[in-house]
């Protein structure tokens, strides 16, 4: 395009690069075309990480943020070691050193800042050369510089006890240097610390092996032709090899003020980035000051390169650039820290928080106004740096508990919470019941939980809220909650607590879900209750359970989990998640012949033919050839295992083999929630068994750990060790006498990471593993039963011919 | 069952009791045949909402489902009254 209007870019360091990058983010490549001055001879490189370069844990090459061909391919001309050294605004003319013009339509001025070198007697040669041995620290450069003179010296200097100067330190530390930082002031990094916090950062220096001189103006640096020490205004002296100067930086306004544009500290700009004086020429970054501020780090200098490129652009014509909130968070030698804001109260009515620990490192302030956060530090522990620096961006009041501004101490109390918060808060996500539904249901009279969560059905889909639920009943009921009988129940049909319940089933031989009806409840039948009493007579009874169909959830009906559309998922058992060609093969027949539109691998490393339609199932499932792997019982469901000792390097113990017996011994065990387990061949836990129901994990010497009680599902837990057990057969051992211990006692629907936190670790163990209780052989028998009950049941329905089970359809007479 | 364009659940209790109700949950559209059901209560299997079969009420919320006059012969035909659509 000829129309296009000339931009120049003088500076390509961060800022100038960054914003060339949004320009051209906002199509500004078709409207400009662009060049840039960079007076380094490279592309553009993270300033940032230089310390990182000096001390060794970066590669030059891995700090570039835009090497030399990106400009070639984004079509920037890039004059790269070229210095632009003059400015005429009036023919709109940019000169380079050698007296070369380039012309302009608009002009960016990105030229950063250079170190602050402060007087200081011998610091140049007398050709004006800066004495061997004294650096500054600001380009890759200097960096390579530094570390070349660096080899061989006993001993170094930084003038400067800012953030820069301490990592400077750092970096010249890992040359084997005795290494002293000097300050002119009374702490240290004083634009992030007060002096509390640098007095104890200064410790945490010391420790690391750093020598720190505090209020120390140095006066001359030693040597005739190169360095040989420092000496003070105090007049006391220190020796050192060599000194790197980091005691602040000037902004390169230069080109600027040489033009006639207003210059202060920096280059003035309006909330367009633009130059006071002339609407063709912008500045960002450290040389440009806006409403009297200059800003060093990087994220203030984002916000403006984005507000330059909207409005140089014309995407946004009303783009304004308002100031920065400046928070951070660094890390100086291996010591966290983060700053926000002011460091020190300003007015009388400011509050300061503060919390000092010096011999651990750790100190905490915080500085509010108004009830909201205007400053703060932490040093050491910044666990709560994200928390604080979100409320202090946005600005937003903060909680009357101060303590827990600074520390974790756990939920706040929730009746306060209640109060606060809005009717309109969703409580239940899966079935959108808001805080003042439950309310309203409360005041309607119902004054207990269930009444409540039947009512609104709040808590009734994953079940994560039911806590919440129970607990803003409780406060809307304001003492008066009634209490409810039935939660102690099994199940809310039958007016017994589980081990009340077997007993009476076992006393009176009750073998079907009516038979309990009719005895224990006085013959009403309950239609919720069916299914969490099939699962118990199927465990007490195992073979001699006889089966009632309508007691039975769909799921467990048609042996297949039911989709929001009515169709089913058929998931076959793929024991360990170890198929082979000719399984993968049938199943993609099946897949074809019966038109299944979703075939997925599951989280439990299984395929799922999704939306097969009820009739289709028995043949489905003769086709496959294959059992059933149980995806839509609340029963045993799988068991994952990662590829252990056969194939994986670090694999300690078969995990696969171990899988394959877990799911023959396991296989078809009804529980009261579903149960998913995992082997896992070394701690690396790539099978994710430690947050199973029941997990193993092998670990050197032969050994497995096995967990129980992991979730990872709507709740989130790590299980708990219950023992380690040596060889498959001993874990095999344990986890079935967990699984039978859970099965008799677990209240239905109750997941094994409740259980196992409702009964304790401790008395599991006591129980399951030292056998405390005198059950545990029969706990083993009970186990053998179940087993040997198994039967498949896809086989025994296409077998069976009940095809009836499976129709949608009565045939219509008229 | 389907009939005349409408889905149609037919149940039969444990008691002996035969229904004909609507055969779509107000809900979320689930097959209410196959439901659980205890004493006159269904129960939608896709997300537990509660049915009575005898009046066709919603034991939560408001929306019901749309209940039809069944009987059954001695020959054990099920007989079932629609009106025309």
């Amino acid at each position: 395009m000829k129309d296009k209007k000339k931009l120049v870019v003088i500076g390509n360091g961060m800022a100038g690069a960054r914003t060339v990058e949004e320009i051209l983010a906002r199509g500004g490549g078709d409207q400009f075309d662009i060049t840039m001055f960079g007076d380094e001879p490279t592309g553009n490189y993270n300033r940032i990480l230089l310390s990182n370069v000096l001390n060794g844990s970066y590669r030059e090459d891995e700090i570039y943020l835009n090497p030399l061909s990106w400009y070639r391919e984004n079509d920037v001309t890039l004059l790269a070691g070229v210095r632009a050294t003059g400015l005429l605004r009036r023919a709109r003319l940019v000169f380079d050193e050698h007296g070369e013009a380039v012309p302009y339509d608009k002009l960016i001025i990105a030229t950063g800042s250079r170190p602050f070198i402060p007087q200081m007697e011998g610091t140049y040669l007398a050709d004006g050369a800066m004495k061997p041995g004294v650096f500054v620290f600001r380009s890759l450069e200097d960096c390579r510089k530094i570390a070349a003179y660096a080899r061989g010296k006993k001993s170094a200097a930084v003038i400067g006890g800012g953030l820069l100067g301490l990592e400077a330190a750092r970096g010249l530390q890992n040359f084997g240097l005795e290494v002293s930082v000097v300050h002119i002031g009374g702490h240290l990094m004083p634009a992030q610390l007060d002096p509390a916090a640098g007095e104890i950062l200064k410790k945490s220096m010391e420790s690391l092996g750093l020598q720190v001189l505090l209020k120390k103006n140095t006066k001359s640096i030693l040597g005739a032709d190169h360095v040989l020490g420092l000496r003070f205004a105090d007049e006391t002296a220190l020796d050192c090899d060599m000194v790197v100067i980091s005691a602040g930086i000037r902004a390169n306004w230069e080109i600027a003020a040489g033009s006639g544009l207003t210059v202060e500290r920096g280059i003035v700009v309006d909330d367009h980035m633009r130059s006071a004086d002339d609407y063709n020429i912008y500045s960002v970054g450290e040389c440009a000051q806006h409403r009297g501020q200059m800003y060093g780090l990087v994220a203030p200098l984002w916000e403006q390169a984005k507000v330059l490129a909207d409005h140089i652009t014309g995407r946004n014509p009303n783009a304004a650039y308002h100031g920065s909130k400046v928070a951070t968070k660094l890390k100086v030698m291996g010591v966290e820290v983060a700053s926000l804001g002011v460091s020190e109260p300003q007015q009388p009515e400011d509050e300061v928080i503060q919390f000092s620990d010096p011999k651990r490192g750790t100190y905490k302030k915080l500085i509010i106004r108004n009830g909201r956060l205007v400053g703060g530090i932490l040093l050491g522990d910044i666990s709560k740096a994200a928390y604080l620096m979100q409320s202090f961006d946005r600005n937003t009041p903060l909680p009357d508990e101060r303590l827990g501004l600074l520390f974790d101490l756990g939920d706040p109390p929730q009746q306060v919470t209640f109060d606060e918060m809005s009717a309109a808060t969703q409580i239940c996500n899966c079935n959108g019941v808001s805080k003042g539904a439950i309310v309203a249901c409360v005041q309607s009279g119902k004054r207990n939980a269930k009444a409540v969560m039947d009512a609104t059905r709040a808590g009734m889909g994953c079940g994560s809220c039911k806590a919440m639920v129970r607990e803003i009943v409780e406060w809307a009921c304001g003492g008066m909650v009634e209490e409810d009988p039935s939660v102690h129940y099994y199940v809310p049909g039958v007016p017994l607590a589980k081990p009340d319940l077997i007993r009476a089933i076992q006393q009176h031989n009750l073998r079907s879900v009516s038979a309990v009806f009719d005895l224990l409840a006085g013959g009403k039948e309950d239609a919720a209750s069916k299914p969490g009493l099939a699962s118990l007579l199927k465990t007490l009874w195992h073979a001699e359970y006889e089966d009632e169909k309508d007691a039975r959830f769909i799921n467990e009906r048609v042996h297949a989990n039911i989709q929001k559309d009515g169709t089913f998922s058929v998931v076959p058992q793929i024991p360990g998640g170890v198929t082979s060609p000719a399984q993968l093969r049938r199943i993609a027949d099946v897949a074809q012949r019966y038109h299944v539109p979703l075939v997925k691998l599951t989280g439990g490393q299984r395929i799922d033919l999704l939306g097969v339609r009820k009739e289709d199932l028995p043949k489905v499932w003769e086709d496959l050839g294959m059992p059933s792997g149980y995806a839509y019982g609340k029963s045993y469901r799988t068991c994952k295992s990662c590829v252990g000792s056969d194939f994986c390097r670090f694999g300690l113990g078969d995990s696969i083999a171990l899988a394959l017996k877990v799911e023959a011994e396991f296989q078809g065990f009804d529980s009261p929630h579903k149960m998913k387990l995992a082997t896992a061949g070394c701690p690396r836990n790539c099978s994710e068994a430690m947050v199973k129901d029941v997990g193993a994990v092998a670990v050197e010497g032969g050994r497995w750990e096995i967990y129980v009680g992991g979730a990872a599902g709507s709740a989130v837990r790590k299980g708990d060790i219950l023992c380690s057990a040596s060889g498959h057969d001993e874990v095999l051992k344990y986890m079935g006498r967990f699984i039978q211990y859970y099965r008799e006692n677990a209240k239905y629907l109750e997941r094994t990471h409740a259980f196992v936190e409702r009964i304790g670790i401790d008395r599991i163990r006591d129980v399951v593993v030292e056998d405390s209780e005198g059950i545990a052989e029969r706990l083993d028998a009970e186990v053998a039963k179940s087993k040997a009950a198994y039967k498949d049941p896809w086989k025994e329905a296409y077998t069976s011919a009940v095809a009836k089970e499976y129709s949608p359809l009565l045939p219509v007479l008229s | 069952m389907q009939a005349f364009g409408l889905d149609i659940a037919i149940v039969r209790t444990r008691a002996g009791a035969v229904y004909a109700v609507e055969g779509k949950c107000p809900h979320r559209g689930g097959p209410l045949a196959d439901g659980l059901i205890g004493g006159t209560t269904l129960i939608c299997p896709l997300h537990a909402w509660k049915f009575d079969l005898e009046t066709g009420q919603a034991l939560f919320g408001e929306c019901g489902i749309k209940t039809y006059p069944v009987r059954v012969d001695d020959k054990g035909h099920v007989l079932l009254t629609i009106d025309k659509p």
